[in-house]
């Protein structure tokens, strides 16, 4: 079973994208901030992840350094509302894998997943 | 009675400004579009500079009860985005949000919550975005955070805020939208701390002369 860590502070956003994956036969693990999603990395294993940016405890980039940290080679998307040029330049630098802008079709999340996945 | 004046900015960032608060307003209107999937689109735009006395009375009576999704805009630049909604346009928000018949949300429970704070964290980014790319800074929000209580006591915690920045005066953006061709009782603002104004306009200032040197 491939599963997928979804990290976003908003469960609106966890229970749509959560569902949508589970929907396409992914396993999903939710973490409501960044601080959380290195924690459920380190006990799950995923072998994608989904990432906010703006949250509390740790964002989104800071969550992002720390995984990789763990694992090098971990796979990681962001998806996020903050899409300013900047920002995205720093999450790829960063080792992200690719950037989803919000609000965003579903189509776009199971195509970065996939594309994660590859 | 409210007192407001237009903004006194340097003029080459005066003159770029107000184009660039139309394209955050549009992409604003298009991410609440794009949540919602109605026809959401700005009815108004309009900049002016409020005494911070008077910021309780900007979004109308300020005894009226209203939904607020609130986010800071980080240091060094600081400032606050606020889209506030009445609370029957919340509840009907809601129901789009979550694909639901109309009237089917009749209160606001943490799903509920968070679908909202959600509208106005992607609405305040894609706002925020617009400046910052044209200004070529970086103007990161912090998480949204819902507050469901009376305008002007919500606003009036935004002005003492704004007031450690020792400023007397309140830059206010304020958009008001239409959804499907109808009024809609939403509005949006943004206050930008002195900072953020500054830092705005210089980027539009340098990203002119560049302009002028590429020529």
């Amino acid at each position: 079973m491939t599963t997928i860590l979804i990290a976003d502070d908003a469960a609106f956003m966890r229970m749509r994208c959560g569902r949508m994956l589970a929907d396409h036969g992914f396993t999903v693990v939710e973490a409501e901030n960044g601080r959380d999603a290195v924690a459920k990395y380190q006990e799950h294993r995923p072998d994608a992840v989904l990432l906010d940016i703006t949250m509390p405890e740790l964002d989104g980039l800071g969550a992002l350094r720390a995984i990789r940290d763990i694992d090098p080679d971990a796979r990681v998307g962001m998806v996020t509302a903050l899409g300013q040029q900047a920002v995205v330049v720093e999450a790829l630098q960063a080792g992200a894998r690719d950037f989803v802008v919000k609000p965003f079709q579903a189509d776009r999340v199971l195509e970065s997943v996939q594309k994660l996945l590859r | 009675m409210l007192e407001s004046r237009p903004v006194d900015l340097p003029a080459a960032g005066a003159a770029g400004l107000a184009p660039m608060m139309r394209d955050g307003a549009l992409r604003a209107a298009g991410a609440l579009s794009e949540m919602s999937g109605r026809c959401i689109e700005t009815r108004s735009i309009s900049l002016r500079a409020v005494p911070l006395a008077d910021l309780p009375l900007v979004a109308g009576d300020p005894e009226r009860p209203v939904v607020a999704v609130h986010l800071g805009v980080q240091e060094p630049h600081g400032g606050h985005i606020l889209l506030a909604l009445s609370e029957q346009m919340a509840l009907r928000l809601v129901d789009m949000l979550l694909a639901q018949p109309a009237g089917t949300t009749t209160s606001l429970d943490e799903m509920e919550v968070s679908a909202l704070a959600e509208t106005g964290n992607v609405a305040g980014a894609a706002f925020l975005t617009a400046l910052a790319d044209r200004a070529r800074v970086i103007l990161p929000p912090t998480p949204p955070l819902v507050f469901h209580e009376m305008c002007g006591a919500i606003l009036q915690t935004l002005a003492a805020e704004l007031a450690l920045s020792e400023q007397r005066d309140a830059v206010v953006v304020e958009t008001e939208f239409t959804c499907d061709d109808e009024s809609v009782d939403v509005a949006f603002f943004l206050f930008p701390a002195p900072e953020m104004v500054r830092a705005v306009a210089s980027g539009l200032v340098e990203g002119s002369d560049d302009a002028c040197s590429r020529d």
